[in-house]
C-alpha cells in the first residue's frame, strides 16, 4: 500500500531526515485520504514555512498553496470562503501554526470556517536549527534554550477548544492506526476541525533531549516512538492518578 | 492476524533512509525486518526484509515508514486498489481577456466620500472577494464593501490582523475571484510581506492604502504621502510594482477599475495609493454606462509561472481545476516547482516578474499635462496634492509665470522617460510632497535640470499657497 | 463665477460635519459643484472638527478653504483658531452661546451671533443647532439655497426631518433679522 500510496498521491520523495515524525504523519494522512476517497482534486493544501509545510507542497497530487511563514490559515480562509465546494486542508507546524500563527488559529477556530488544520507538532524549529517554540516543554533544551525552556508550553488541545473549535484531536505518530481514523474523522467533520499531531524530530529535538529525556531503546528514533507510547494516555481511559506528566490523546468535539 | 496467512512485503530501498531510522526493524512485532548489510550510493544502508514469512500483516511497518517505502499485500487477498483518482486533466477553458460590460452604478452622477467611491469602482471591476481590518481612514472602503458584497453575492470577511488580510485576499484569487483590502500605513506595514509573496507568486489583487501622517501611530485622521517608497520597496527583495495615485473622488473610482485590470493583465498586486484627502474627501463623480474589463487570462495546461517570453505574463489557472498547482513564494521554475538553490531558475524568475511590468511601461503608465506650452519650470506632483499643485501653478500662471505641470496618475513604475523628455525642454523641476521628499528623489535621478522639493509635513492637505509661494519666489531672484 | 468657500468648525459630536455633508448635498441638487473636506482628530468626541466646503459653478481645482467668505464657529476654540483666516469682506457666523466674539470693528468683517443652541433646544432638541447655523447660512449666500436643503434633510427619518426643517427656517428666519439690523 505505501508504494502505490506513493505513486498515485505523491510526486516526489521527500526530503525529511531519517525517522522523521511528520513522514509517519503524511504516510497516515495518505492512508486515510485513501481510504476515505479524498477527492484530491477537490482539495487545495495550504502550508506555511518549516518541515511541516513540506508534506503536501510540493509532494501532494493536488493543488498545493505553500505560504508565508504562520500564514497558512488565513490564506485558507480566504481559499475556503471564495470557493466553499472545495476541500482546504492546513498541515504546517507547531512553530508556522501555534508560534508565529496562533493568532490565526484562534480566530479560524472561534470563526468556524470549515477548513481542517493538521498542526504538526515535533516540540521545536526544525528547519532552522532547533530553536524553541510554542509547544517546546518547560525545562527542554534547545538551540535557543541551552539551559532548559524557562517557558510554559501552549496545550494546543486546550488552546482550539477554549477558542472554540468543534472538532478537536490529539494523536502521536507512533499511533499511526488511530491517527489515521482521526485523520478521517477530522476531514469528515464539517466544520472546522484542528488536531495537534505529536511528530517528532530526532535531529534537533531528538538530540538535544537524549540525555534529559532518557530517549532509550536500540536508536533514538525508535527511543522517541517509545516515549511517545510512554506518555501518550487515551483521554477516555485515563485517571486522575494516571495524568501525572502524561499527554491526553484522543477526540473532543464541542457539545452542540 | 493468524499464521494460517501468508503476506509479501515489499521494501523500496530507494527510498530507505537506513540506519538512520530503522523504524521497521524496531516496530515489527516478529522480527521481520532486519539491519542492512548493502550500502547505497547515497552512503546509507537500508533495512532488509530478513523473514517475510513470520509477517501477520499487522502492517505497522507500513504505517510507520516516514518515507512510504514499505507494503505488505496478502498472497491471495483482496487487491487493494487505490479509492480516490487524484489525477486529471486539466478541464478549465480557455478565458481572459478584454470585455466591455455595464456599470453597476447608475450611470451619470453619483455624490459620496473617495472611500465609498473605491469600493464601487472595486464593485465595478468585479472584485467580489474584500478582507481587511479597520483602520483610519480606510474603514470606510471595508464598511461599504461590507454592504456591497452582501447585495452582489461576493464575499467579506474582517480578519483579525492585517496580516490575515492580505494572506487571505491572495487565497480568494487563486480560488478564481477577484478580491481586495484596503488599509493605512500601519496595515500596510504589516500587509508587506504578503504584497511580497503576491509578487513572486503572480497573484492579482488591489491593495489601497489610504495613506495618513506618519511614521507610527502619527496622525491617525490627518492625510500625507508617506509610503510612496514604501509601496514600492516596503516588500523584501525588490521588484517592479505597481501604484496608482488617485487626486479626486472620480479617480478613486477610475483609478480602482484600472487597479483591478492592471491585476489582472499583469497578474500583479496593484497599490492604490491615495490618502485621509481623497479618501475621506465628498464630491461629485461620473459613471459610464460601460467600461472595460480585463480578466486573468487562463490557458489549460499551460505553465502557470513561466513564459517563453521573458517579459511575459504567465497563464492564471485557479484552484479544482486539476491543474495540481503548486504554489510557492520560494523561488520556483515555470511549473512552481521549488528551486531553492539554482541561480539561472532564480535570476529567471525575478527578472522575468519584473521585465514584465517594465516593458508594459507605456500601457501602464498614467499622466495628465497643464500648461505645458513655454513651461519653463515643471511641477511633478501625485494625489491630493497635485489639486493644491495646480492651483498654484494657475495662480502663477496668471501673474505671468511660465510653470507648467505633469501630474502622475501612476507612480510605480515610474515613467522616467516623461521626465527626461521634458527635462530636455525645461530648466527646472518642482516637486511638491507631503512628505521628506520622496518622488522628488526619484525625479532627480532622471535629469540633470535642478529639481526643488517643496515638503510639507503637518498632517494637513498641501497648502497650495505655500506652492504658489515658492514658484513665484524664485521669480524675484 | 460664482463661488463660495464655507468654513464649519467645531468640537466633536457638534454636528459639523453632518452639516458639512447637508450643505454639500443641497448644492448638488441644484448642479453646482461642490467638495466637502472633513478634518478632525483620532477621537470621536471633543476634539476641534473642520469641514470645508466649497461650492462652484466651474471645477473645483483645490478642494479646501483658504479664505472662507462664510464661517461658521460652532464652538471657542473654532473660533479663535480659524479667525484669523477670515477676510475682512467675510462673514462670520457664531452661536453666542459657546462663543464669545473678538470686539468687532463695525468696518470690517460682520459677525452675527445665531443663538442655534438656544433655538433648536427650543424646537425640542439641541442636537439641531446644526441645522440651525445651516439655515442662516442660505441667507447669506445665493449658492445656498434653503429649500435645496430642506429637500436634502427631508429625506432623514421623519421625526428627525420635521425638526431639522423647523430649526432650517429657524436659522434662515434669525439671519434674516440679523442681516437687516
Amino acid at each position: 500500500m505505501g508504494e502505490m500510496l506513493r505513486e498515485k498521491y505523491v510526486r516526489q520523495p521527500t526530503p525529511f531526515c531519517a525517522g522523521c515524525g511528520h513522514g509517519i504523519f503524511m504516510n497516515a494522512f495518505l492512508h486515510a485520504a485513501d481510504e476515505m476517497g479524498l477527492d484530491f482534486r477537490g482539495t487545495v493544501f495550504v502550508s506555511g514555512i518549516g518541515c511541516g509545510a513540506w508534506v503536501p507542497s510540493p509532494h501532494f497530487r493536488a493543488d498545493t498553496l505553500h505560504v508565508t511563514h504562520g500564514r497558512a490559515i488565513a490564506f485558507a480562509t480566504g481559499v475556503k470562503l471564495a470557493r466553499p465546494e472545495l476541500n482546504v486542508v492546513v498541515i504546517s507546524g507547531d512553530g508556522d501554526i501555534a508560534t508565529i500563527g496562533g493568532n490565526h488559529l484562534i480566530h479560524a477556530a472561534r470563526r468556524n470556517v470549515p477548513i481542517k488544520v493538521f498542526c504538526l507538532n515535533n516540540l521545536v524549529y526544525g528547519m532552522t536549527g532547533g530553536q524553541v517554540s510554542a509547544t517546546t516543554p518547560q525545562g527542554d533544551i534547545t538551540s535557543t534554550t541551552p539551559q532548559g525552556n524557562p517557558e510554559r508550553a501552549f496545550d494546543l488541545v486546550a488552546l482550539a477548544r477554549g477558542a472554540g473549535a468543534p472538532y478537536v484531536a490529539r494523536f502521536p505518530v507512533v499511533r499511526a492506526r488511530k491517527l489515521t481514523k482521526g485523520i478521517i474523522n477530522a476531514l469528515r467533520f464539517d466544520q472546522f476541525a484542528f488536531m495537534d499531531v505529536l511528530s517528532l524530530c530526532p535531529t534537533q529535538y531528538g538530540r538535544a533531549n537524549r540525555a534529559k529525556l532518557g530517549f532509550e531503546g536500540p536508536s533514538l528514533i525508535w527511543g522517541m516512538l517509545e516515549w511517545q507510547k510512554e506518555v501518550c494516555v487515551n483521554r477516555e481511559k485515563a485517571g486522575p492518578e494516571e495524568m501525572n506528566g502524561k499527554i491526553l490523546i484522543g477526540e473532543w468535539y464541542a457539545e452542540s | 492476524m493468524s499464521k494460517d496467512r501468508t503476506f509479501t512485503i515489499q521494501l523500496d530501498e530507494d527510498l530507505c533512509k537506513g540506519s538512520d531510522c530503522y523504524i521497521c526493524v524496531n516496530a515489527c512485532p516478529k522480527g521481520v525486518f532486519a539491519e542492512g548489510e548493502r550500502i547505497t550510493p547515497k552512503g546509507l544502508r537500508p533495512s532488509q526484509v530478513k523473514d517475510p514469512d513470520e509477517c501477520i500483516g499487522c502492517e505497522i511497518c507500513e504505517f510507520l515508514c516516514p518515507d512510504l517505502g514499505i507494503t505488505v499485500e496478502e498472497v491471495g487477498g483482496t487487491e487493494r486498489v487505490i479509492t480516490s483518482t487524484p489525477k486529471g486533466g486539466a478541464t478549465a477553458p480557455a478565458s481572459g481577456g478584454w470585455t466591455t460590460v455595464q456599470s453597476s452604478l447608475d450611470p451619470g452622477t453619483h455624490y459620496m466620500i473617495g472611500d465609498e467611491a473605491c469600493a464601487e469602482g472595486a464593485i465595478a471591476a468585479g472584485c467580489r472577494f474584500y478582507a481587511g481590518y479597520p483602520i483610519t481612514p480606510a474603514s470606510e472602503i471595508m464598511v461599504h464593501m461590507a454592504k456591497r458584497l452582501v447585495q452582489t453575492d461576493g464575499v467579506f470577511i474582517q480578519m483579525e490582523d492585517e496580516i490575515g488580510s492580505m494572506a487571505a485576499v491572495i487565497g480568494a484569487s487563486w480560488a478564481g475571484i477577484k478580491s481586495m483590502t484596503a488599509t493605512a500605513g500601519p496595515g500596510f506595514s504589516l500587509m508587506t510581506e504578503n504584497v511580497g509573496y503576491a509578487c513572486m507568486t503572480e497573484t492579482p489583487c488591489v491593495v489601497v492604502d489610504v495613506q495618513r501622517a506618519g511614521p507610527s501611530t502619527g496622525q491617525a485622521s490627518r492625510p500625507a504621502s508617506g509610503d510612496v517608497m514604501q509601496a514600492k520597496w516596503g516588500t523584501h527583495g525588490g521588484v517592479e510594482i505597481i501604484a496608482l495615485a488617485p487626486w479626486s473622488v472620480q479617480e478613486m473610482y477610475d483609478l480602482t477599475i484600472k487597479a483591478f485590470n492592471l491585476a489582472e493583465r499583469f497578474r500583479v498586486p496593484v497599490i492604490l495609493l491615495a490618502d485621509a484627502v481623497t479618501g475621506h474627501l465628498r464630491e461629485s463623480f461620473q459613471v459610464e454606462e460601460t467600461m472595460e474589463l480585463f480578466d486573468r487570462i487562463k490557458v489549460p495546461g499551460a505553465p502557470p509561472f513561466g513564459s517563453d517570453d521573458e517579459s511575459g505574463v504567465p497563464s492564471m489557472p485557479s484552484f479544482g481545476e486539476g491543474e495540481e498547482l503548486l504554489i510557492t513564494g520560494s523561488t520556483h521554475d515555470r511549473y512552481g516547482v521549488r528551486k531553492t538553490a539554482d541561480p539561472v531558475v532564480h535570476e529567471r524568475l525575478v527578472k522575468r516578474i519584473s521585465k514584465k511590468i517594465i516593458a508594459h511601461m507605456e500601457e501602464i503608465t498614467d499622466y495628465e499635462l497643464y500648461f505645458e506650452d513655454g513651461a519653463q519650470r515643471v511641477v511633478v506632483a501625485y494625489g491630493s496634492t497635485a489639486r493644491s499643485a495646480l492651483w498654484a501653478v494657475k495662480a502663477a500662471r496668471e501673474r505671468g509665470e511660465r510653470v507648467g505641470m505633469l501630474r502622475l496618475k501612476s507612480l510605480w513604475p515610474f515613467p522616467g522617460e516623461l521626465i527626461r523628455d521634458w527635462g530636455r525642454r525645461c530648466e527646472e523641476f518642482i516637486v511638491p510632497e507631503t512628505n521628506l521628499g520622496q518622488i522628488s528623489q526619484v525625479v532627480q535621478q532622471h535629469t540633470a535640470n535642478p529639481v526643488s522639493l517643496v515638503s510639507q509635513t503637518n498632517g494637513e492637505i498641501m497648502d497650495p499657497r505655500r506652492v504658489r509661494d515658492f514658484l513665484m519666489g524664485r521669480k524675484s531672484h | 463665477m460664482q463661488k463660495a468657500e464655507v468654513l464649519l468648525a467645531g468640537l466633536g459630536g457638534q454636528g459639523v460635519r453632518r452639516a458639512g455633508d447637508t450643505l454639500a448635498r443641497s448644492c448638488t441638487l441644484e448642479g453646482k459643484r461642490v467638495s466637502v473636506l472633513p478634518s478632525y482628530g483620532a477621537e470621536a468626541r471633543g476634539t476641534l472638527i473642520r469641514s470645508e466646503v466649497v461650492i462652484s459653478e466651474e471645477e473645483i481645482i483645490y478642494p479646501g478653504v483658504l479664505e472662507p467668505d462664510l464661517f461658521v464657529a460652532f464652538s471657542q476654540e473654532a473660533y479663535d483658531h480659524f479667525v484669523p483666516t477670515v477676510q475682512p469682506e467675510s462673514r462670520i457666523i457664531y452661536d453666542p452661546a459657546a462663543v464669545t466674539p473678538r470686539p468687532a470693528d463695525p468696518s470690517e468683517t460682520g459677525q452675527y451671533a445665531i443663538p442655534a443652541i438656544e433655538t433648536a433646544t427650543g424646537l425640542g432638541n439641541a442636537k439641531a443647532a446644526n441645522m440651525v447655523m445651516l439655515g442662516a447660512l442660505a441667507a447669506f449666500s445665493e449658492l445656498i439655497s434653503k429649500s435645496a436643503l430642506k429637500e436634502i434633510v427631508a429625506t432623514g427619518p421623519k421625526g428627525r426631518s420635521e425638526r431639522s426643517i423647523k430649526a432650517l427656517e429657524k436659522g434662515f428666519e434669525l439671519a434674516n433679522q440679523q442681516i437687516e439690523l
